[in-house]
């Protein structure tokens, strides 16, 4: 799970609509029921986490329905390609969304099958969101890549490695259809690191950025 | 006239569902049709509906008289229902020209539909509950007369043609091998619900009792010449019947030989001790089991049930051609049992082609990509095939091969489950990898225990790694 930044550029409506919100103390629309801005930040999220499940690092889509040209006039133009986006958006606090369902800083995409059957409304902890100030994976985790397992930095103290561990189950980051994708990606990248045939930018924009950054460190690959 | 191709069209949960039943581009049988096919998806996918459709397209074909009813201008036949849509294939054109009826041009090429449903009785495979011969099995269709009529009571007895007196040598040892007699009624479609193994095997028996009444001659002249030789003599007829046997076994005899291979895995053989004379009185298979008990059908397992239930009509109409068709064929069947299963099947009947339904990644693994059907919901919620290929329809492009599977990956890749075990052992992975750092990073003390718990627990999982 890498660190997001979450700038708004392009959803810029939403941003506004959302900032007066705030600045009235007004309430926020049911998430529900409201679906004006769904898109808008549904693709304005895909845009900052490149198209990958903010927690597990799946893809969610190709990246060219997230270029500026799929924004017109500060909204998202949903055309059918759109459609091809998988995953779902996410209230990583799972109390804010009754009243604060619209809550960028809550929002995440998430892969389907991540969202509802494994995090559901489980309590949550901002030691491992990440979009947090202070959040880096390499703080937070080590990666066993040949059990192809996140783990709680030895860094951290006893309990900040608790702490760290429940939110790895709670995000799915070790999960069990993750851990098959990540599988085969560990794999060829291992063979092709062991072949000589690994290049860097054939990972631009793939998934699994954080395994690919704690193995090639592990390698000592720049 | 194997299935090629079907296509469903606005029928439950199909709205327009085609399957191409061919071998791909690139194979060595292009375009010719499957040998064999496994349907597989979720619960409420529509498996057991394809296969009954296609058994209703069979049974509406044969009842049609030729050409009326058929739209054969366009390529393509609608059944009486219009709820399945067969494409033309050379041989269904053949209605177009002839003036037989579908189901006698089925008969006259002896093509047989063999239909196992789910859930039959299997209890009702014992004698107790045995139907009554006679009866007209095929629902619907023309009255047939089936072949059981008359059954066991008008077969000559072994002892209707006493053996000749004062023949010493009539055991040469010439090959006087046993036909299997065909079945000569006009049956066409067998529905293996309820009682019907039974009837086959009330059929099969009657066969294999000519053959047993001529060995019962030989048998008989063989007691007569013993009566009459000397002793040293005697031993040249032994052998000589024993020669005999050899080169023209009984069909119980290759019967055994085909069953029991199989048998054997169970520790059980088809009962190898049965009055030749009575033969006609056996009312079902009796098996024998390692211990010597023999085992009449109320005391098999529901597996040797399940096994004998489709084992026995494929073996029954092994010469023929045709479909065989069988639903939840694992039922009831030990993993590896399942292993072999189709292996067992088209031996059994190898010029039929073989549709199944299952639900296990087991019985998917004998499979190659373009066998296999997966039926998933679509966002809409009707049912779509799963493609395993991209691109162009040809045996390179197909990503998906279910031999070259793990189970894990089978139960993964193919039947939609999204995880590779329990979510505990990925829990205990992740303690393992835990106790691995510690266990790199400790000088102390500590040491030693810390690899004893990480060996213990890496046992416990297998060792698994990537």
């Amino acid at each position: 799970m890498r660190k997001i930044d979450k700038s708004i550029l392009f959803s810029t409506v939403y941003k506004t609509w959302l900032e007066d919100l705030k600045a009235n103390n007004k309430l926020h629309p049911s998430y529900d029921t409201y679906r004006k801005y769904y898109n808008d930040v549904k693709f304005e999220l895909l845009r900052c986490q490149l198209g990958l499940c903010a927690y597990t690092e799946i893809e969610l889509c190709e990246e060219d329905i997230l270029t500026a040209e799929n924004w017109t006039n500060g909204r998202y133009d949903f055309d059918k390609e759109a459609t091809q986006a998988s995953g779902h958006i996410e209230h990583f606090d799972p109390k804010l969304k009754l009243k604060k369902g619209w809550l960028w800083t809550n929002l995440f995409m998430v892969d389907n099958h991540i969202n509802t059957p494994v995090k559901g409304t489980q309590e949550v902890d901002d030691i491992m969101k990440p979009d947090a100030d202070d959040y880096d994976p390499k703080d937070r985790l080590e990666f066993d890549s040949e059990l192809n397992k996140y783990i709680p930095s030895a860094n951290k103290t006893p309990e900040e490695q608790e702490r760290i561990k429940k939110m790895v189950k709670v995000l799915g980051l070790n999960y069990g259809h993750i851990s098959r994708k990540r599988k085969s990606f560990i794999k060829t990248l291992k063979e092709r690191i062991e072949t000589d045939t690994f290049k860097p930018e054939a990972y631009e924009g793939e998934p699994f950025p954080t395994a690919l950054a704690f193995i090639l460190s592990e390698k000592n690959i720049d | 006239m194997f299935l090629k191709s079907i296509h469903i069209k606005n029928y439950n949960q199909f709205e327009n569902l085609e399957l191409d039943l061919t071998y791909p581009k690139g194979h060595a049988k292009a375009g010719e049709p499957l040998e064999k096919i496994c349907i597989i998806g979720d619960n409420g996918t529509g498996k057991t509906t394809i296969l009954e459709l296609i058994k209703e397209y069979y049974n509406s074909v044969t009842n049609l008289k030729p050409i009326r009813a058929l739209n054969l201008d366009s390529g393509v036949l609608v059944d009486a229902n219009k709820r399945i849509i067969k494409k033309e294939d050379g041989e269904v054109a053949f209605y177009n020209t002839s003036n037989i009826s579908g189901h006698d041009y089925f008969t006259s090429r002896g093509f047989k539909l063999l239909f196992f449903p789910t859930g039959p009785d299997l209890s009702k495979l014992h004698a107790q509950s045995s139907p009554q011969t006679g009866n007209t099995i095929r629902k619907g269709g023309v009255n047939t007369q089936t072949a059981f009529q008359g059954g066991i009571s008008n077969t000559p007895t072994a002892f209707s043609n006493p053996p000749s007196p004062g023949v010493t040598t009539a055991y040469g040892g010439g090959k006087k091998s046993w036909q299997s007699k065909a079945y000569q009624t006009d049956k066409f479609i067998y529905d293996l619900s309820d009682g019907e193994v039974l009837l086959l095997w009330r059929d099969l028996r009657k066969q294999m009792n000519t053959s047993i009444i001529e060995e019962l001659k030989h048998r008989d002249n063989f007691n007569t010449a013993i009566g009459e030789l000397s002793e040293t003599k005697i031993d040249k007829i032994h052998s000589d019947f024993k020669a005999y046997k050899r080169e023209n076994p009984n069909g119980y005899d290759e019967f055994a030989a085909f069953l029991n291979p199989l048998l054997n895995k169970f520790h059980l053989e088809l009962n190898p001790d049965i009055n030749l004379r009575k033969f006609n009185e056996i009312e079902f298979i009796e098996l024998k089991a390692k211990d010597g008990a023999v085992l009449s059908s109320e005391k098999w397992s529901t597996g040797i049930r399940q096994l004998i239930y489709t084992i026995l009509p494929l073996y029954y109409i092994k010469s023929e051609k045709g479909l065989v068709i069988i639903d939840e064929a694992e039922r009831s069947l030990y993993p590896n049992t399942q292993r072999n299963l189709i292996g067992i099947y088209k031996k059994a009947c190898p010029n039929m082609q073989l549709i199944f339904a299952t639900h296990s990644p087991i019985l998917a693994s004998s499979f190659e990509p373009w066998e296999v059907i997966e039926l998933k919901f679509n966002e809409k919620g009707k049912v779509e095939r799963k493609p395993y290929f991209k691109g162009e329809n040809h045996v390179d492009n197909y990503h998906i091969r279910p031999m070259y599977l793990q189970w894990d990956s089978l139960f993964m890749k193919m039947f939609g489950l999204e995880n590779d075990s329990n979510e505990v052992r990925n829990d205990m992975l992740m303690e393992l990898a835990i106790l691995k750092r510690d266990l790199k990073n400790s000088n102390g003390k500590d040491k030693k225990e810390l690899q004893e718990k990480y060996e213990k627990l890496a046992e416990q999982l297998d060792w698994a790694t990537l």
